[in-house]
């Protein structure tokens, strides 16, 4: 029984996490910056290994509140170096995370060697044993508090978000038409970095620091590669991060592995999976478009040139597989398939040996030769793609 | 010489220098976080090639680390290619993370499998095991640091070409190709040499560090090159030294002060220091043109 409970409740600890990550995540990618998540999650041991100078007991809520101060703390140096170094986010970042986390590790060998704190500790999440530490109220268990945070804090972000989306949206697409319209973009800039460590800060406690960037960056991806309007891009994300969570859990359950570990692998194959069978931008289906482009184009080729020998007159002889192989320089692989997409359309068809148009080839070939009406082309011959998101 | 101390001091040195040369052309081709991402993306398979032969060989775990680095390095261009919206951050962070959620579920299974298994890992691959350096680390080090040299010399006249204008170089006919593979080769060989013995964060911190802190005071390819290369060999120098002083100063309590935090503070303090020097002094209005 109590086994079953923890099971469930580790499932809501981490699909609350997945959630308050998939609701940041997507922010910090569209202005590419989700490795500021990997930064902070490395820099809170900074103000874990202060706040334990200060109060050196192992589970107060100190350490949490040191942890959100030194991440803040080095968003904040990370941002102010990138204006220095001229937008250089990826050096900047990578000199402030290994500075704090240096920190963190020197006081933590030097003050808490003999206590049970530790790095391996620190870094490696448990969310097997998160949901040991329960909220009591006089008395009367109230489940446990990480879902109780993580709660909170889906809560308060969901809603800033709702309240400021059209702050949001400027922040994310155009900060500089946020500007101009004089809208408080700092005030923006400066919640989302909050509460993007609020939430690393959160889900550390459960998943560790690199399985954080898992989830902000994972369900991210997927979503940004299926949608194209913002609320339906949280929505996606939000769905691929609770997707990775259930079938996570369930995959550590029956083989017995590491928790985290197996929902972080579950968000990167979902994201591997979106990544390969996208509609329009995944692998497949753009190798699978660009080889229809092809077919289309040997087709018009074919089309015209087959015509052409048939107002001259050498259609009998012109019009052979091999000769049409030879005059064009095509595989006959090649011209097979674009003879077959148009004998398939009734534009041509196979007249002993040779290739012959139809009336309504003979019009589409005008139509190909003449090329006036290049819209009208595009039309019948190109497929149309959605105007991508950014 | 044949302490374990003058090994330490050597690899810090060595790795020093070797990482101050590899980062300074990183930083040039802005991957400054590329050695992280390949040192997270070697993981995987250090564990696999454990699993697989069952044997703690530095030979057999590198080469299992070096093809996972190398596979990192090839998906990330990969991905970046066929997905333009993925530049910059994305990529890199799905797979660093992604390497490290493989790595962990690696390792369950292995724990599960395999009798014995220590829970010691983690902390050394972050921060590296500096006390337990062997002679034989270090010379690893110093045949990577003269490989990455003489490759560097070797191309000296095509790398400003690669690196500051791709384009023209390739107008002019220079092998663009196969010095970004090699520079690609050596950054991971470096990465998976460093990664048992500074440790990743060590090895991310001097990759930025160092070029950062030369960088506002030249403005030429090759002192650029040599200063961020002796800086880093000199920040190696101290660091066993500031450790030593530091452990007398504390009285030598028991607790020995770990190296690899040490050097990181050292190399990311002077950074920030010549930052803020160059700060300081910078014009703040371009130079008057003299008037003929």
């Amino acid at each position: 029984m109590t086994i079953f409970a923890g099971l469930l409740e580790v499932t809501l600890i981490g699909s609350l996490a997945a959630l308050a990550c998939s609701l940041v995540g997507p922010v910090l990618l569209l202005r590419k910056r989700v490795l500021l998540g990997d930064a902070v999650s490395h820099s809170l041991l900074a103000g874990i290994g202060v706040a334990y100078l200060i109060h050196p007991v192992l589970d107060s809520p100190w350490l949490r509140v040191g942890a959100a101060v030194s991440g803040c703390l080095a968003a904040w140096s990370a941002s102010q170096l990138t204006q220095v170094l001229r937008g250089r986010a990826d050096a900047a970042l990578g000199l402030v995370f290994p500075f704090f986390f240096s920190i963190g590790a020197l006081i933590l060998a030097l003050a808490a060697s003999d206590s049970h704190l530790d790095v391996d500790q620190v870094l490696s999440g448990n969310l097997e044993a998160s949901w040991l530490e329960r909220t009591r109220l006089m008395d009367i268990d109230f489940g446990p508090t990480a879902s109780w945070n993580l709660g909170l804090a889906v809560i308060v972000i969901a809603t800033l978000g709702w309240l400021g989306r059209r702050d949001l949206q400027l922040h994310l697409f155009d900060p500089q038409q946020g500007q101009v319209l004089g809208r408080p973009m700092w005030l923006v800039e400066i919640l989302v970095v909050l509460s993007a460590t609020t939430v690393i800060v959160l889900a550390f406690d459960a998943m560790g620091p690199i399985l954080v960037v898992t989830l902000l960056a994972g369900p991210g991806i997927c979503a940004w590669l299926i949608t194209k309007r913002l609320p339906t891009f949280f929505l996606a994300s939000v769905i691929a991060g609770q997707i990775s969570v259930v079938t996570g859990v369930g995959m550590a359950g029956t083989l017995d592995l590491n928790l985290a570990g197996s929902i972080g692998l579950m968000a990167v194959t979902l994201a591997a999976a979106v990544l390969a069978f996208a509609p329009y931008y995944g692998i497949f289906p753009k190798l699978i478009s660009a080889k229809q482009a092809r077919t289309r184009f040997v087709a018009r080729l074919l089309l015209v040139h087959v015509r052409q020998h048939e107002i001259k007159g050498d259609h009998s002889i012109e019009n052979s597989l091999e000769s049409l192989c030879t005059h064009l320089g095509l595989s006959s692989k090649d011209v097979l398939s674009g003879a077959n997409w148009l004998t398939t359309r009734y534009f041509a068809e196979w007249n002993a040996q040779n290739l012959a148009t139809t009336q309504a080839g003979i019009n589409l070939a005008k139509l190909v030769v003449e090329g006036a009406e290049i819209g009208h082309f595009n039309q019948l011959f190109q497929t149309q793609r959605p105007a991508s998101l950014m | 010489m044949n302490t374990p101390d003058a090994a330490v001091a050597f690899a810090c040195l060595t790795a020093g220098g070797l990482y101050g040369l590899l980062g300074s052309m990183a930083f040039l081709r802005r991957q400054s976080l590329r050695g992280d991402v390949l040192a997270h993306g070697a993981w995987p398979g250090v564990l696999l090639a454990f699993a697989l032969t069952g044997q703690r060989s530095p030979a057999i775990l590198g080469l299992g680390a070096l093809v996972s680095a190398l596979g990192m390095n090839y998906l990330i261009s990969f991905l970046e290619r066929q997905f333009p919206r993925l530049k910059g951050d994305a990529a890199p962070a799905l797979l660093l993370s992604g390497s490290f959620a493989v790595a962990s579920v690696i390792w369950s299974l292995m724990q599960m499998h395999t009798e014995g298994l220590g829970q010691a890992g983690l902390k050394s691959f972050l921060l590296g095991q500096a006390a337990s350096v062997q002679w034989q680390d270090t010379w690893s080090l110093i045949l990577v640091f003269a490989l990455a040299t003489l490759s560097v010399l070797f191309f000296w006249r095509d790398l400003p070409g690669v690196l500051f204008d791709r384009d023209q170089a390739i107008i002019q006919g220079r092998p663009v190709k196969m010095i970004e593979w090699l520079l690609e080769l050596l950054l991971a060989i470096a990465v998976v040499t460093g990664l048992t013995i500074v440790g990743v964060v060590v090895l991310s911190a001097l990759f930025v560090a160092i070029p950062l802190a030369v960088r506002p005071f030249t403005h030429r390819f090759g002192p650029f090159l040599l200063a961020s290369t002796l800086l880093g060999t000199m920040i190696g120098m101290a660091t066993p030294w500031i450790v030593i002083s530091l452990e007398s100063g504390f009285g030598n309590s028991g607790r020995g002060i770990p190296t690899g935090p040490i050097f990181v503070l050292a190399a990311s303090l002077l950074a920030f220091t010549s930052l803020l020097v160059a700060h300081f002094f910078a014009r703040k209005s371009p130079k008057e043109l003299p008037t003929p």
